[in-house]
């Protein structure tokens, strides 16, 4: 029996004295996260079978919904328009992925950078960046034959480029990880390259393509900003929502609607779930790391798609970042902060700023303090078998939830008046709470992972040498810890900036954010100061990402003991 | 304990001395139970151990011998039983409350901090000033032999010395025990007999009670005063390896100590018994034979020679195949008389011995002394 066992039952927990302690730490984070993300999603499951007047209707509301007119053509929209998005994302992500990860091209490094750029700005800055090239006014309209930008075309154009970081990101984490030997064992075995490909690479990464497909499904499925832009009269289930409930107040017609963008998107995480578990199982821990070799042509075709690809990511940015400093597109091409200029004139939209740095902020102070306490709870099993396995459920449940779907049961669970968090209503504590929620399944995983990458043995060691919570806590688990803490809050921060979905319905006149600015600025038909405000973001998010990364660095610098020589 | 105590301990009175028993007095446990769910993992669990003892709990994996080590720690909370170390009740004391250094499998080493770092860890939380902590930091260096390494972190050390400051790390507070839980069992071989030796040098010196958890059994036989030998949660025998290796209590604890043979037996009275259709002699006679008896012995007691058919304790046996060991070579062997059943014999290799050939007949013999009658498994 060795020493790594983990025990259930009532083992000591190290720094924990009191059994009752040990009951009450789990069951408040099961407490918190259930009134941030169960019970609300339960409210909006609950009122889809309910009419008006809160009486159960059993499946009228769905009839209702499968034969109004015009509301279930939203639904075959959403559920084509991703399918086809997802296909471009994914022809164009995985041969990107594979030469950054599988190939000695020059520039790898930096062609992942532009990839991942993206990941910085709202859904909808590539929309803007389409709108001024292809729109009705754009520079290459005639490239698109005729068609208008709005509606269809522009959808998936914008939802390939809003998720294809998502799909860089997980097809090259996937190519990457692989075992030469195997690659050496097919070659000994006299194949070429083509077969090497066709009978190793592509079926070790299909766990891989399983996941990215599901991910970008659901990303372009529930996407809200992108629609808002330059969906024109295409209706989506994302925007009819909002329309719905905003609109028509027809709350039961929401909540329908609701489910409709859950269960795909909880049936493609659960597709997720499972392909990770099988690709977890295909690599050993004592896989050979893999050595791309050298294939001077396939590396220079592989570069100028890179390059193509690049050029379009940049160009799409740089074309939003473009037509925010013209003064009036596409009359007065002079360049200059006008639009800026507006924004930070108007009280409205500079508080919308400030807004959101405080959202951003208190998103990241208080989602980091939750994800490393729930993420230490579960990584040392603190309390009752049952209820560590129930906080880490539930942990997982907000990943696979559409932040519209989060928010609008925000509206059903706290606009109850019986609910004792209902003045919660209408704060900026609720937008960070709801945001907390929204994104905390990623960084509960990255607190677990990093907790049980340090030994149990650890805490026990501490203990035995008489230190006190406080006392390891300082002089061990913090200095140990603090590039992970930097890379959660950095996480909560930027997507915090970044969010729209999961706020649409909960801000007021005084708590609303820039993202949402930006939407209202297109309502208002102010291209121009949508453009620059959503330019803005990204540009505060970058700043962010920039600190978030010397810090990191510079943490790094400073703990001499993670460089193994010295 | 004083923390900046003397180093050299002076054995107290009730030390063990040379050759004598142990007073056992320091460490007890009495009845200790401990239940994961619905499986027990440790039974009933009564010991005692003397001051300055080091004991070895060895068992095969599962056991319960780290849950037991856990439980003397505090890590564990005992569902049963009482835990008394130096007089005092500690059975439901934190482990911080308790009076004792440990040593992990997996050092546990604080990777921020360097070696005189982790081993003033346990000083910093007890408020001795920074001179005395100082000096006693570099005691304990020069004590594991590190004093040139203490400003390396742990990950640019070697597995062996990596242990030597965990080791220094749980001294470093003059416990009055020291636990280790399989501390040698991620070295390499050679690194690891070294550390072995020195470890028991240390403690005899430090005279610091020790209680030691391996799975082994060499490592126990060399290193302890005395052994626990665990299975499945229950203490199986308890004595010196001496002791346990030539008079084991049954054949679980026979072969977890070292290879033994077992043969059937077929009938017997005194000391005559009948196994592999052979007659052997005991050294002395038993009062009664137990059901499922099996005839014992070493395979190292065996010795092979046609000089010796048809007296007592002689087997006349085919050589089934023959293996070079290195000190030794290993013949396996099948009574004539039940060719069915296997008999392992170690004859040394120094000695210009010809080696068998698979198929030959031989004559093996057994010194009566060397016969063991043990109950058989179930």
């Amino acid at each position: 029996m060795s020493g790594a066992t983990v025990a259930a039952g009532p083992t000591r927990v190290p720094f924990i004295s009191g059994r009752g302690t040990r009951i009450l730490l789990p069951l408040l984070l099961v407490a918190v996260l259930s009134a941030a993300a169960i019970l609300p999603i339960a409210a909006l499951l609950v009122r889809a079978f309910l009419d008006r007047d809160g009486r159960f209707v059993g499946l009228a509301n769905f009839v209702r919904y499968a034969t109004e007119p015009g509301l279930a053509v939203a639904a075959w929209n959403s559920l084509t328009l991703s399918a086809l998005a997802t296909l471009l994302t994914i022809g164009l992500a995985y041969p990107f992925a594979y030469a950054i990860t599988r190939t000695r091209m020059p520039g790898r490094g930096m062609f992942r950078l532009i990839a991942l750029l993206p990941l910085l700005a709202p859904s909808l800055l590539p929309a803007f960046g389409l709108v001024y090239l292809f729109g009705n006014q754009g520079w290459l309209r005639g490239w698109l034959m005729g068609e208008s930008l709005y509606g269809p075309v522009g959808i998936v154009l914008a939802s390939v480029f809003y998720a294809f970081p998502h799909a860089v990101l997980i097809l090259s984490a996937g190519l990457a990880a692989g075992d030469q030997r195997i690659y050496e064992a097919a070659r000994a075995l006299r194949a070429g390259p083509w077969r090497r490909f066709v009978t190793v690479t592509l079926p070790s990464s299909r766990y891989a393509l399983i996941s990215a497909a599901s991910i970008v499904y659901v990303l372009v499925f529930t996407d809200f900003g992108i629609p808002s832009v330059v969906g024109g009269s295409t209706n989506v289930l994302a925007t009819d929502i909002y329309k719905l409930v905003i609109g028509r107040f027809d709350f039961e017609m929401g909540a329908v609607v609701g489910v409709l963008l859950l269960a795909p998107a909880v049936a493609a995480y659960l597709v997720d779930w499972l392909a990770r578990r099988s690709q977890r199982a295909m690599i050993s821990g004592r896989s050979v790391p893999i050595a791309p070799e050298r294939m001077p042509g396939r590396d220079l075709a592989l570069f100028g798609f890179c390059l193509l690809v690049a050029a379009a990511v940049i160009g799409i940015i740089g074309m939003a970042v473009y037509g925010s400093l013209v003064r009036f597109w596409p009359y007065n091409l002079n360049l200059g902060l006008h639009n800026y200029a507006r924004l930070l004139e108007d009280d409205d939209e500079f508080r919308a700023i400030g807004n959101s740095l405080a959202l951003a902020a208190g998103t990241a102070a208080l989602g980091t303090l939750l994800a490393m306490l729930s993420g230490w709870i579960v990584a040392r099993r603190i309390g009752p078998a049952a209820l560590v396995q129930g906080l880490q459920g539930l942990a997982m449940v907000p990943v696979a939830v559409p932040g519209l779907v989060l928010g609008l049961g925000y509206v059903f669970f706290f606009n109850d008046p019986a609910n004792p968090l209902h003045a919660l209503q209408g704060t900026l504590a609720i937008l960070v709470l709801c945001t907390v929620a929204h994104f905390y399944t990623v960084p509960h995983l990255m607190a677990v992972g990093e907790l049980l990458r340090l030994d149990r043995e650890i805490d026990m060691a501490a203990q035995a040498l008489r230190a006190g919570p406080a006392s390891a806590g300082r002089r061990i688990f913090l200095p140990v810890l603090a590039p992970t803490l930097v890379d959660i809050a950095g996480y909560f921060f930027v997507n915090a900036m970044t969010t729209v979905s999961a706020l649409i319905f909960l801000f007021t006149a005084q708590t609303r954010v820039a993202a949402i600015a930006v939407i209202n600025l297109v309502e208002g038909s102010r291209i121009g100061q949508a453009a620059a405000f959503a330019t803005l973001i990204m540009a505060l998010s970058i700043g962010a990402a920039l600190i978030q990364i010397s810090l990191r660095a510079a943490i790094l610098r400073a703990q001499r003991w993670r460089r193994r020589e010295g | 304990m004083a923390v900046a105590g003397p180093l050299h301990v002076v054995r107290p009175a009730d030390a063990p001395e040379e050759g004598g028993r142990p007073a056992p007095s320091f460490l007890v446990t009495e009845g200790l139970t401990k239940r994961f769910g619905a499986t027990i993992v440790v039974r009933d669990v009564s010991i005692a151990i003397g001051t300055g003892e080091f004991v070895c709990i060895l068992g095969p994996s599962g056991c319960g011998k780290t849950t037991l080590l856990r439980l003397i720690a505090g890590f564990e909370q005992a569902d049963a039983g009482a835990i008394r170390q130096a007089g005092r009740d500690i059975t439901a004391l934190p482990p911080e409350a308790r009076d004792f250094g440990i040593v992990f499998q997996s050092y546990a080493l604080f990777p921020n901090r360097d070696v005189a770092g982790n081993i003033a860890f346990g000083l910093e939380s007890t408020g001795i000033d920074r001179a005395a902590r100082a000096r006693r930091v570099a005691e304990l260096l020069a004590l594991v032999g590190l004093a040139p390494h203490a400003g390396k972190y742990p990950s640019q050390l070697s597995g062996g010395q990596q242990q030597r400051v965990a080791l220094a790390r749980a001294l470093a507070l003059s416990p009055g025990l020291l636990l280790l839980d399989e501390p040698l069992s991620a070295l390499d071989a050679n690194v690891r007999a070294a550390l072995r030796d020195e470890l028991r040098a240390l403690q005899r010196r430090l005279g610091v009670t020790a209680v030691m958890v391996t799975h082994d059994q060499q490592e126990a036989l060399s290193i302890a005063d005395r052994l626990i030998v665990m299975r499945a949660g229950a203490i199986e025998q308890v004595g010196t390896p001496m002791a346990l290796y030539q008079q084991p209590a049954n054949l679980f604890v026979a072969r977890f100590l070292g290879d033994m043979n077992a043969l059937p037996v077929e009938a017997g009275q005194g000391a005559e018994i009948r196994a592999a259709g052979t007659a052997f002699r005991l050294g002395a006679p038993v009062d009664a034979v137990p059901p499922r008896a099996m005839l014992c012995f070493r395979p190292a007691a065996v010795s092979l020679g046609a000089e010796m058919r048809g007296a007592a304790n002689a087997v006349p046996a085919r050589v089934v195949s023959a293996g070079f060991r290195g000190d030794v070579i290993r013949v396996l062997l099948a009574p004539e008389a039940a060719p069915e059943l296997r008999i392992e014999a170690e004859i040394p290799s120094l000695r210009p011995v010809p080696v068998p050939e698979p198929g030959e007949r031989v004559v093996a013999g057994v010194q009566p002394a060397h016969l063991l009658l043990l109950e058989g498994e179930g």
